[in-house]
């Protein structure tokens, strides 16, 4: 069973890769360098989009941090979307709110229209039907940290669009801080 | 819309059904069911190998969504193998015998459609493994046996090359099929070897890259380091070779080989596809950043050009590494917490030092960039950067510093 399991995960991550190579480059070295700076900026913008909003006052960060993290999700979707296999934006957010809803199904509530997270229903969510989100502060917390798994979900599914391991390895490293520090900003913040 | 979508589908309107289901997706991206009828009501074949990969990626363990697929897939696959598009069927095929790896019918089809000879003889056999009594496997698998000559297992003489399958008698030097050089013995011949066939080895290396993603051999990575050293891709002929030489920690000889090719990478310009991707030889570089992120970021970018990085979190670290090492230049963030980087730049530069300050910022008001200046900064970055404007600046101003100007410490 586990047998199976494993042969599964493999095919996916080959059959993501293998469904793209029509579109690539000839060398793979060439096409996971290309990839690895698309991402490398995506990061060096998240890392920013988190730094300015650490500049907001107490009050603006708690209240603001839902919207953050959405808004880190949708410009990850935007970084998918420039992958060149039809509806990866559907997918990623699909694959991501599933992983995360695993574990904080609460996620799975999150308005999303067009294949994005509803950063403006969830802003305003104190005067509409995401009232419950505000009002609990363990339903906050909850989503909020399935939204930093939805995120890590994209993350992982970036890598597996790499061919190289040393390139694999890599971003996985390079994520890995991110999501880190996005974790211990929501721990002390919500 | 989704359950009319369903009603539509189960009354045979595929269609309705698709245009329905497609609209009810759109709101819910996330539906399982949703996806799998959209693939029951599929217009084309690559259509409903989507829909159903999807599924999958919502639900990995829906037994009826990957039976569905592995059916469309080696349906799909042998269509193309008939029309002739050999590699579009290779690739479905490959991922229908993932599935089912006890299918005989892929593995034979996917020999019909192989790229390279060895390729073919490796699925026939894959198929006599399942079905040993398969005629046409076996009258394949001669036919390519009796077409190779020496190719005979048997033969202790005859050798075959890892990356074009020429057949030789004896393992030589270098391969006359695709002219790669076949030993590290002589790192000189295979780091300056100019003859290699790209397209060969390029092929060859993306068959042992699929090798080495659903196992990691030794034999793989070796030749995939041999592979990308004739291609003089130093980088990663060494990652491969190093990976080769942790799965077999006993071959000594290779261990020789990857201290000699470590050596050579710092002495050498390292190319990429051919290209220069470096233009400048080795520098040290200290990164001073509050932010664990952007430290391993610039980190990444300026070690995949070959440079030394230092990191440091904050003034004192910063000022230890300062006066430890010999650097070359400095990035330094503004926004830190306890002294802000225009203090910092002041300090490194009251402190007799010429390296040469970069600061990186996310602030990129004028001002921010004359107090840069007003600080002893030679240069400035806005975050977020892409990873080019940084390797840019870095080499601009890294060249401005010559070794003979540098002031004694």
């Amino acid at each position: 069973m586990k047998g199976l399991k494993e042969a599964i995960k493999l095919a996916r991550a080959r059959r993501l890769a293998v469904s793209n190579r029509k579109a690539l480059p000839p060398s793979k070295v060439h096409w996971d360098n290309e990839l690895e700076d698309k991402l490398i900026f995506l990061i060096s913008s998240l890392e920013q989009l988190m730094i300015k909003w650490l500049e907001k006052s107490p009050e603006e960060r708690a209240s603001g941090t839902l919207q953050l993290l959405a808004e880190m999700v949708n410009r990850t979707l935007d970084a998918a979307e420039k992958l060149p296999q039809p509806g990866a934006r559907a997918y990623f957010l699909a694959y991501a709110l599933n992983h995360a809803g695993q574990s904080y199904p609460l996620v799975r509530a999150l308005p999303a229209h067009g294949y994005h997270l509803s950063v403006e229903m969830i802003a305003d969510a104190g005067n509409n039907s995401m009232e419950w989100l505000v009002k609990s502060r363990s339903s906050l917390r909850q989503v909020c940290q399935g939204l930093v798994l939805a995120l890590e979900s994209c993350f992982l599914l970036f890598e597996r669009f790499f061919y190289l391991p040393e390139t694999k390895e890599r971003w996985k490293t390079i994520y890995q801080i991110l999501i880190l520090e996005l974790k211990q900003v929501v721990v002390v913040l919500v | 819309m989704l359950q009319e979508g369903v009603a539509a589908a189960k009354s045979g309107d595929k269609p309705l059904a698709r245009s329905l289901l497609l609209r009810a997706l759109e709101h819910d991206s996330n539906n399982e069911i949703g996806w799998q009828w959209l693939a029951y009501v599929a217009d084309t074949l690559p259509e409903a190998i989507e829909y159903l990969r999807r599924v999958l990626a919502i639900n990995p363990q829906n037994s009826q969504a990957q039976a569905s697929l592995n059916k469309v897939l080696l349906r799909h696959g042998i269509a193309l193998a008939k029309e002739g598009s050999k590699p579009q069927a290779r690739e479905l095929l490959l991922e229908a015998s993932s599935l089912n790896p006890g299918a005989e019918l892929v593995w034979l089809w996917l020999a019909s459609v192989a790229e390279r000879p060895a390729d073919a003889a490796n699925w026939l056999q894959k198929t006599l493994e399942i079905n040993p009594n398969n005629q046409q496997a076996i009258s394949w698998l001669n036919q390519l046996r009796s077409q190779n000559g020496a190719a005979k297992p048997s033969s202790k003489q005859s050798w075959q090359c890892p990356f074009c399958a020429t057949i030789s008698q004896g393992k030589l030097l270098a391969c006359p099929g695709c002219r790669a050089v076949l030993t590290l013995a002589d790192l000189n011949a295979v780091i300056e070897n100019r003859q290699a066939d790209r397209k060969l080895l390029t092929r060859a290396i993306e068959h042992y890259q699929n090798l080495v993603e659903s196992n990691e051999e030794f034999s793989a990575h070796y030749y995939l380091g041999l592979a990308h050293l004739n291609l003089n891709q130093l980088s990663e002929a060494i990652a491969h070779l190093r990976k080769a030489s942790q799965l077999r920690p006993d071959a000594e000889a290779l261990k020789t080989h990857l201290a000699a090719l470590a050596q050579r990478q710092k002495a050498m310009p390292e190319t990429f596809n051919g290209e220069q991707r470096r233009t400048s030889p080795l520098k040290t570089i200290l990164v001073v950043d509050d932010s664990a992120t952007v430290r391993k970021l610039v980190q990444v970018i300026l070690e995949r050009c070959g440079h030394q990085v230092l990191t440091a979190s904050g003034m004192m670290e910063a000022l230890t590494k300062l006066e430890e090492a010999e650097l070359d230049l400095v990035l330094l963030d503004i926004c830190m917490p306890r002294i802000d980087g225009y203090q910092l730049c002041k300090i490194i530069k009251g402190a007799n030092s010429d390296v040469p300050v970069v600061m990186l910022s996310g602030k990129d008001g004028f001002l921010d960039k004359v107090r840069g200046r007003m600080a002893g900064a030679v240069g400035y970055i806005t975050k977020p950067f892409e990873p080019a404007a940084l390797i840019r600046a870095v080499e601009t101003h890294c060249n401005q510093n010559r070794p003979g100007e540098r002031k004694e410490r």
